[in-house]
């Protein structure tokens, strides 16, 4: 038996575990990093490089991490799904290429991913048989991978860019196994496929193609021909590759100027983040920062690295199997309870309820540690009042519609009682997967509900596969009608809102307001939904300017009762 | 629950910030769910007893809750320099001016954060100046956009 470090990575993906004391990336069919694709041509899949060789791009699904925890399909399967396909071949192969079986593993996932995507994650490895020991975050992964290696120990930065997201974090490393993450952010629409997209549009540009013109499957091999590009760009000032197009060759072509012009807002957007982490962090100096995921094999990303980081970068460790061996190595700790090593890492975005007016009422902030446990307490708003609605939304936004949202659930039973008499407890619990849990009771009655953020399940591989199928089947079918009732019920409550405080407008402002919301009463009445969503984007639009004084007033009693009412 | 008892810290403002983390990794390497296994009631206690004595505002907040004083708003004395801010803060245009007051804000935090020093025995005057504190400490988190997704 054997216990696994798997990093599931949006290009490409690792499996290691620890042998004689050393982590140690697993050889899977010849090569220890294998491209996260999948083929559906056949009846099996077919997984990383046999993909990729099918050249079928119609039936070969791409960096599907992107979509972890979206409602999409690819080739009539979910995101959790194809991952749960490439988990499945990596274990198959480790197991096959160590002659034992897999006992269980832990499993990497970028630092900032949500709630909702680690979930997803837990699915896919569930649907491959795949017992979770931990999930950890793939910075503090690499931080474990460079720490053990070096016994490294002051605060280090770790700059994560890899083929589809970007993690940057700040820990301290004490020498002695303790890893501690001080602050963490990222970006999961932010990876070296965006790259490969400008360098592809640019090229396309020069061979006087226009790029609207090409269909999918063209795009998918200029898109792979722009990747190789950007891999070979460091080799000479400039490189050149063939790209075949219905018969015809054009040549594709990269400069140095020209991949610097083409990344610089990308590289840009990385570095905005890592000083808000480091800010976010509060420490003055780092003692270095650590490069990982591929990207940062680019020449134009280490320079980059270098002017903006005023200290030593430490690119030497292996940067696409970095992630998988800090994974092996905790999952060997943990199973063997040794307390050689001790990761202590943060929640990665803020975790709140959604409050009267559409603000949020933060519970667990972003960078907190954990495990961590934190309470809240709400009242009625009405007399009689007997039910409570909560939103759990998780982000950084100003608004709750701009964030995420990872629950809606109902607190019945409150007995009648004059308003504001109720006492109403919410608490939510992050675990060390970063996992949230939430609860809410009424203390004197004790009328209680429980929400497992995250459904854990011990289901067979076809069980699951199937109860995910009717779950989206479903969902889509009763999307419109939910929206449309969603809408009533949320703008019902918006009008009230709203007429409570014109008087906080300008009178402009005021005018347009009241004009609106009759406009959007009139829309519900008729059920002319698709009008009424655009009146009530106007109001929102009236009201934007003037919300954080709004709801600053309105929340400054903290008594928040008639939350989604 | 006092925090400070918990970390076997002295009841004080002024807080030794290198014995805090020390006894916080300490203890948490004995009681993390990942050493101990699945229980982590302690754990989580462990991170929020930290986080509030590691913060000088969430600190200074719990020093008074220990010391049994209840905090109010802002006393009526710093009302003007309150008026002022909020005054400023609306005018601002450029992204100079707003990094240039977010500056001085941070400026005016630090140098609370020192009268606090000065205050510990004097709890009327703590509160009084904790709740300046306070509301310097949410015009700053208002510049803290985050910049990722």
């Amino acid at each position: 038996m054997f216990i696994a470090g798997i990093d599931l990575g949006t290009t490409a993906s690792v499996i290691s575990c620890v042998k004689d004391g050393v982590p140690t990336a697993i050889s899977v069919g010849g090569h220890t990093v294998t491209p996260s694709a999948v083929n559906y041509s056949e009846e099996r899949p077919l997984v990383g490089r046999k993909a990729l060789y099918k050249f079928d791009s119609d039936r070969t699904v791409l960096s599907v991490k992107r979509f972890t925890g979206a409602n999409v399909k690819f080739c009539g399967r979910s995101p959790v799904e194809v991952s749960a396909d490439i988990l499945f071949y990596l274990k198959k192969n480790a197991e096959e290429s160590l002659g034992m079986p897999m006992k269980s593993a832990v499993i990497t996932v970028p630092a900032h991913f949500s709630d909702s995507q680690r979930t997803a994650v837990k699915q896919a490895a569930s649907v491959a048989g795949i017992k979770v020991l931990r999930l950890i975050n793939e910075p503090t992964a690499a931080a474990v991978a460079f720490g053990l290696d070096k016994r490294k120990e002051g605060i280090f930065g770790v700059y994560d860019f890899g083929g589809g997201t970007f993690d940057f974090s700040v820990l301290r490393l004490t020498g002695n196994g303790i890893f501690q993450v001080l602050a963490t952010g990222g970006d999961n629409r932010l990876g070296g496929d965006d790259l490969d997209d400008a360098i592809l549009e640019y090229n396309l540009r020069l061979c006087g193609l226009d790029a609207d013109c090409i269909g999918e499957n063209e795009k998918k091999n200029g898109r792979m021909t722009a990747k190789f590009l950007k891999e070979i760009s460091g080799s000479s000032p400039e490189v050149q590759a063939d790209y075949f197009r219905r018969g015809k060759k054009y040549e594709f072509k990269l400069s140095r100027a020209i991949i610097e012009e083409l990344s610089r807002n990308l590289l840009q957007r990385t570095m905005n983040i890592a000083e808000q982490v480091i800010s976010d962090s509060g420490v003055e100096k780092l003692n270095g920062v650590v490069a990982i995921g591929g990207m940062t094999r680019l020449k134009v990303v280490k320079d980059a690295m270098r002017r903006r980081f005023n200290c030593r970068i430490f690119d030497e460790i292996n940067p696409e199997e970095a992630v998988s061996l800090g994974a092996a190595a905790y999952a060997d700790s943990l199973i063997k309870k040794s307390g050689n090593l001790l990761l202590i890492d943060v929640v990665p975005l803020t975790l709140g309820i959604e409050t009267f007016g559409g603000g949020i009422d933060k519970i667990i902030y972003r960078n907190t540690p954990i495990p961590i446990v934190e309470k809240r307490e709400y009242t009625t708003g009405k007399d009689n009042q007997t039910g409570m609605t909560f939103h759990v939304v998780q982000g950084e936004r100003p608004l709750a519609e701009e964030c995420r949202s990872l629950a809606k659930f109902e607190l019945s039973g409150i007995p009648p009682m004059p308003a504001g008499r109720a006492r109403v407890v919410v608490e939510f619990s992050a675990d060390v997967n970063g996992l949230l849990n939430v609860r809410a009771f009424e203390k004197r009655t004790g009328v209680e509900q429980t929400i497992t953020v995250d459904p854990s399940s011990g289901l067979s591989r076809e069980e699951m596969t199937s109860i995910l199928q009717k779950a989206s089947e479903k969902l889509s079918e009763d999307s419109l009608v939910k929206r449309n009732i969603n809408l009533k019920i949320e703008s019902e409550r918006m009008i009230g809102f709203w007429e409570a405080v014109l008087d906080k407008l300008p009178p402009v402002e005021r005018k347009n307001a009241e004009t609106e919301t009759a406009n959007l009463k009139e829309a519900l009445k008729k059920e002319n939904y698709e009008d009424a969503i655009n009146y009530k984007k106007n109001l929102e639009a009236i009201f934007s300017p003037f919300w954080d004084d709004i709801i600053s007033s309105r929340l400054s009693g903290r008594s928040i009762g008639e939350i989604g009412q | 629950m006092n925090y400070f008892e918990l970390f076997a810290l002295p009841v004080s403002f002024r807080i030794d910030e290198s014995a805090l983390l020390r006894s916080y990794l300490q203890k948490q390497s004995s009681v993390h769910p990942d050493v101990a296994g699945a229980e982590s009631g302690e754990s989580s206690l462990l991170n929020s007893a930290y986080k509030t004595l590691a913060d000088p505002a969430e600190r200074a907040k719990h020093f008074l809750e220990v010391r049994g004083k209840k905090v109010d708003l802002p006393a009526s004395e710093f009302a003007a320099e309150m008026f002022d801010l909020r005054e400023k803060y609306e005018s601002l245009v450029s992204p100079r001016e707003r990094e240039e007051f977010r500056l001085k804000l941070s400026e005016r935090f630090s140098d609370l954060t020192r009268i606090l020093y000065d205050l510990e025995d004097n709890a009327d005057e703590f509160a009084k100046y904790y709740g300046l504190l306070r509301f310097i400490r949410s015009f700053l988190d208002k510049f803290n956009v985050y910049c990722g997704n």
